[in-house]
C-alpha cells in the first residue's frame, strides 16, 4: 500500500467516526431542498407540500422552473413552481434537489479546494450522466444511478476542507504539514464509503446510500445494479481524462473489460456514449 | 482453418467451448492447465486462445506471460470467474483481447471470440474459407450469434417491421395504431431499453421516438438506435407548440418529426414519404395500378409527382423481366387536365428507351383529355383492364 | 469494505444465478428440512473452494448422486444416463467457481480465488462454523447445498 493510501485510510477510519459522532462540520444544505427531499421519501406525498417548502427560497423556483422548461422540448413554458413540479414529476425533483444539494458542497471559499473541486464536479457531472444513460438503456434504476453518480465523490471536498481546517492547526503549532500532491492524493484516496456515510447523514434516500457505498466494487451477482453501472461510469470518465489527480491507467482499463463482460455492453457503443463528454458534462455545468 | 485452443482445468468448459466453436465450423484443440496450454502452442499455431485464470500446475496469469515471453502474440480471450482488479490488469498489460466473466451465456462467448477473430460476416457463414462448398451441418452457415448488450445483430432471418414508435405514453401507440393504414406494421415500447432490444431483434422502415423519453438522454438514445438500424429513418415525436418541430428534431439529430398530438395531414405527409409505394402505385407482373388518392387537395401536386417517380423507377424492372408492353391504371386517379398529360408524356418517352410499349387505362374523360394533345393521343387507352390486355 | 457473509436467501441467489444464466436452470431455497446437510445426512459429493487473502473464506457446493447427474447433464448438454462420476466432480467444481467468484463480489473481497477440491464422499462439515442453504430445482426435483465458512478450508 502506498504512504498516500495508507494516510488516506487512516484519514478515513477518523472521518468516519466523526461523521458518525456528528462531530464532523458538514456542509450546510439549502433548507429547502432538504426538506423537501425529506417530504419527497413519502411516496404518498403531495405536490403542492413540496411546492410550499420550495417557494420559501427564490434559488429553488428559479432552478425548478428551469429544469421544468428545459424538460419537455416544445411544451409550452411553465411560470409557475406547482406547474414546474407537475411537469417534472417525482423522480425528476428528486433528481434536481440532489443535484443542487451536491452542488453546493463542491464550492469553497478556498481557492486551493475551490480549483480541485471544480474539476471534481465536472468528473460527478460527468460520471453522472453516463451511468444514467447506460443503467437506462438496460432497464436499471437510472435516476439513482445518476444521483449517485453526482455524489459519488462528495466526501472529497469535505475531506479537503477537514484537511485545511488540520493544516491550520498544525501551522499554528508550527508541525510539518504535507506537500500540496500529496495532499491533492490523499484527497482522492478516500473511498466511496465516506461519501455514503455523508449521503446517511444528510438523510438522503436508502436506495442511495447505499448505491454509493457499493461503487467500491463490481457486484457481480447483480449485474444491472445501480451501483455497478456508476463503477463502471467512473472507469470510463477517469479513462475519458475527466478527472483530478493521477490515475492508474491499467488499473482503470482493467475495470472497463470488466465492466464491459459483466454489463454487456460493447466497444463501439461505449465509444458513442462517451464521445463528447466532457462537454456535455461542461453544458450541464454551465447550466446551473 | 480457424484452430482456437481452449485452456481451462474443468473439462465443461472445455466441452461448452468446443461445443460453440466446432457449430461455428473452427478447429478446436483442448488443454487442463497452463503447462499443456504451452506445450499445445508449441505444436500449433492458433488464431485464438481462450485461457482460464485459476488453473492448477500452471495458471492462465504465467502460461500468458511465458507465452509472451517466448514472442507468441496468438490473440487471448479470458473466460474466468476471477475479477479481481490487479489480476485482470496484470493480463491486460501482457495483451489480451478481451475478457468474459463467468457465468456466461454460450451466445456472448460465440459473439466475443468471433469479435477476436475479426471476422467479417461472410467469414462466419463459411469460417473454412471454403464458401457455400465447405461443407454441411452446423459448421457452416451459422448466423453470428446475437451479442449481448446493445451491439448490433447482423445476419439474416430479422423479422422486417414498418414502424418503431418509441414513447412512454401508451397513448400515443394507441393513436398512431388507429391512424395507419393497416398495411403498415407497427411495434411500440414504452423504455429506451426495449427500443433497443427489438432494434436488435427486428429490422425497421422508421423509427419514431419521443424526444423527452424519460430518465434518458435523446441523443444518446438516438445514437444507439441509429449504431443498431442503420437503415431506419429517425423521426423525433415533438410536441405541436414546438415553434419549429422539424428542425428542433434535426438539432437534436433525429431526421425529421412528427408532430404530436398526430392529425390526418401530419400522417398522411409521413406515409407520403416514408411509406408511398404502398399507398400510390400497386405493381402486379406487368400492371401498374395508380392507389386511390384521399387526401387534401392542396396536397395533389405530391402526390402525382410521387406516383410519376414510382412509375419511372419500376419501368426498368419490368423491362428486366422481359415484358414487352406496360399496362398503367389511371382509373382511381383523380383527373386533373394538365399534370395527368405530362405524366404520360414523360413515361411514354421513358419506355420507349427502354423497349416497352404503354398502354394506359382511364376513366372516359381522361381519355377526352389524352386526345387533345398530339403527345397523348398517340399513347393506346383503354376504358377497362380487359380491353388494354386485349390490345396488348 | 468487506461485508458479512451472504444469508441463504441471497446463497440461493447466487447459485441460481449462475445456473439459470449458464443453462437455463433456477434453484429456489428449499424450506426447513428435519435433517441438515453436511452433519446429519451427508450429501453424496462436496466441492470446497478456499478464497485465499486478508480474510480467508471457504465456499463449498454439494450434491447428491441425482443432483450432481443432472447438474452433469447440464454442463455437458448430454443425457443424465451418460454423466459418469468424474463429469459430477466437474461441473460441482466448476459451479462452486463461479459461485466463489460471486460471493467474493457479493462480501467485497479483493482476494484471488483458490482452486476447487473434490472431498471425501459422504464428508461432513462442521456446520456451526458455516452459512449455509438447501435448495431445489422445482423442474427437475433436484436438491443441491451451498455453504460459506470464515475457516481456511481444510
Amino acid at each position: 500500500m502506498s504512504s498516500d493510501a495508507h494516510v488516506a485510510q487512516e484519514l478515513e477510519r477518523v472521518v468516519l467516526a466523526r461523521i458518525e459522532a456528528g462531530s464532523l462540520s458538514l456542509p450546510v444544505l439549502p433548507a429547502a431542498a432538504t426538506s423537501a427531499l425529506s417530504l419527497l421519501r413519502d411516496p404518498d406525498v403531495s405536490l403542492r407540500a413540496v411546492s410550499a417548502v420550495l417557494d420559501r427560497d427564490p434559488m429553488m423556483v428559479m432552478l425548478t422552473l428551469r429544469a421544468a422548461n428545459a424538460a419537455v422540448l416544445g411544451a409550452s413554458p411553465v411560470s409557475t413552481i406547482d406547474q414546474g413540479l407537475t411537469r417534472l414529476g417525482v423522480v425528476k425533483i428528486r433528481s434536481l434537489l440532489t443535484e443542487v444539494c451536491a452542488r453546493r458542497v463542491f464550492q469553497s471559499r478556498d481557492p486551493r479546494i475551490q480549483r480541485a473541486c471544480e474539476g471534481l464536479w465536472e468528473h460527478s457531472v460527468a460520471v453522472a450522466i453516463l451511468a444514467r444513460d447506460l443503467a437506462a438503456l438496460s432497464g436499471s434504476e437510472a435516476e439513482v444511478a445518476y444521483m449517485a453518480g453526482l455524489l459519488h465523490d462528495v466526501a472529497k471536498p469535505v475531506v479537503a476542507a477537514y484537511l485545511l481546517e488540520t493544516e491550520r492547526v498544525a501551522t499554528m503549532r508550527n508541525v510539518r504539514w504535507m506537500h500540496a500532491d500529496t495532499w491533492i492524493e490523499v484527497v482522492n484516496e478516500v473511498s466511496h464509503s465516506v461519501s455514503a456515510a455523508i449521503a446517511q447523514r444528510w438523510e438522503l434516500p436508502e436506495v442511495l446510500v447505499q448505491t454509493i457505498r457499493s461503487i467500491g466494487e463490481f457486484d457481480i451477482s447483480r449485474r444491472n445494479s445501480a451501483g455497478n453501472y456508476v463503477r463502471f461510469a467512473n472507469a470510463l470518465v477517469k479513462q475519458q481524462g475527466i478527472y483530478v489527480g493521477t490515475v492508474d491507467a491499467d488499473a482503470v482499463a482493467a475495470l472497463v473489460m470488466v465492466g464491459r463482460s459483466l454489463l454487456g455492453i460493447d466497444e463501439e457503443v461505449l465509444q458513442r456514449m462517451t464521445a463528447d463528454l466532457q462537454n456535455r458534462a461542461r453544458k450541464r455545468i454551465s447550466n446551473d | 482453418m480457424t484452430r482456437v485452443l481452449t485452456v481451462d482445468d474443468s473439462r465443461a468448459i472445455r466441452t461448452m467451448v468446443t461445443k460453440q466453436l466446432t457449430e461455428l465450423g473452427f478447429d478446436v484443440d483442448e488443454a487442463e492447465d497452463g503447462e499443456q496450454g504451452l506445450a499445445r502452442l508449441a505444436e500449433v499455431t492458433y488464431d485464438l486462445v481462450v485461457l482460464d485464470v485459476t488453473m492448477p500446475v500452471m495458471d492462465g496469469p504465467e502460461m500468458l506471460a511465458q507465452m509472451r515471453g517466448k514472442g507468441n502474440k496468438t490473440p487471448v480471450l479470458m473466460l474466468t470467474s476471477e475479477s479481481k482488479t490487479s489480476i485482470i490488469a496484470g493480463c491486460m498489460k501482457l495483451g489480451i483481447e478481451d475478457y468474459i466473466l463467468k457465468p456466461f451465456k454460450p451466445e456472448e462467448l460465440r459473439a466475443k471470440i468471433l469479435k477476436c477473430l475479426r471476422m467479417s460476416p461472410a467469414a462466419q457463414a463459411a469460417p473454412n474459407g471454403g464458401g457455400a462448398g465447405g461443407g454441411t451441418g452446423g459448421g457452416v452457415g451459422v448466423a453470428m450469434a446475437a451479442p449481448v448488450g446493445f451491439a448490433a445483430v447482423e445476419g439474416a432471418g430479422r423479422q422486417f417491421i414498418d414502424v418503431l414508435v418509441v414513447d412512454d405514453m401508451e397513448n400515443v401507440h394507441k393513436k398512431l395504431r388507429a391512424l395507419l393504414p393497416a398495411h403498415v406494421s407497427m411495434n411500440a415500447c414504452v423504455s429506451a431499453q426495449s427500443a433497443l432490444a427489438m432494434c436488435r431483434e427486428r429490422a425497421y422502415r422508421v423509427l419514431l421516438v419521443d424526444v423527452d423519453i424519460p430518465d434518458v438522454d435523446s441523443a444518446s438514445l438516438l445514437g444507439q438506435l441509429r449504431a443498431v438500424q442503420p437503415f431506419a429513418a429517425c423521426l423525433g415525436l415533438v410536441l405541436r407548440t414546438s415553434n419549429d418541430p422539424i428542425a428542433m428534431a434535426r438539432q437534436l439529430g433525429y431526421d425529421g418529426a412528427l408532430v404530436k398530438p398526430f392529425d390526418p395531414d401530419g400522417i398522411q405527409d409521413f406515409l407520403l414519404q416514408y411509406f408511398d409505394k404502398q399507398d400510390v402505385l400497386e405493381i402486379e407482373d406487368n400492371l401498374m395500378k395508380a392507389l386511390p388518392y384521399t387526401g387534401r387537395e392542396d396536397r395533389k401536386e405530391r402526390y402525382y409527382k410521387r406516383l410519376g417517380g414510382l412509375v419511372e423507377q419500376s419501368l426498368e424492372s419490368l423491362a428486366a423481366a422481359c415484358f414487352d408492353e406496360v399496362i398503367l391504371d389511371l382509373r382511381a386517379v383523380p383527373v386533373d387536365p394538365k399534370r395527368l398529360p405530362y405524366l404520360i408524356i414523360g413515361l411514354d418517352e421513358q419506355c420507349k428507351k427502354i423497349g416497352l410499349s404503354l398502354y394506359v387505362v382511364g376513366v372516359p374523360e381522361l381519355g377526352r383529355i389524352f386526345a387533345g394533345f398530339s403527345e397523348t393521343a398517340s399513347v393506346p387507352f383503354f376504358d377497362s383492364l380487359e380491353a388494354a390486355r386485349a390490345g396488348a | 469494505m468487506s461485508m458479512d457473509i451472504p444469508g441463504p436467501d441471497k446463497l440461493a441467489d447466487l447459485v441460481s444465478g449462475v445456473t439459470e444464466t449458464m443453462f437455463g436452470m433456477s434453484f429456489a431455497l428449499a424450506p426447513p428440512r428435519d435433517t441438515s446437510p453436511w452433519n446429519t445426512m451427508p450429501p453424496w459429493r462436496t466441492v470446497l473452494l478456499p478464497i485465499h487473502g486478508r480474510r480467508p473464506i471457504t465456499v463449498a457446493i454439494a450434491a447428491d448422486e441425482q443432483g450432481g447427474r443432472v447438474l452433469g447433464s447440464r454442463m455437458f448438454s448430454c443425457d443424465a444416463a451418460s454423466v459418469d462420476a468424474s463429469m459430477i466432480d466437474d461441473s460441482l467444481r466448476e459451479l462452486a467457481n463461479i459461485v466463489a467468484g460471486q460471493v467474493k463480489s457479493v462480501m467485497g473481497l479483493d482476494q484471488a480465488l483458490g482452486l476447487p477440491t473434490v472431498g471425501d464422499p459422504g464428508q461432513r462439515l462442521e456446520m456451526s462454523t458455516w452459512r449455509a442453504a438447501t435448495l431445489q430445482s422445482p423442474a427437475e426435483r433436484i436438491v443441491v447445498w451451498v455453504a460459506v465458512s470464515e475457516t481456511p478450508a481444510t
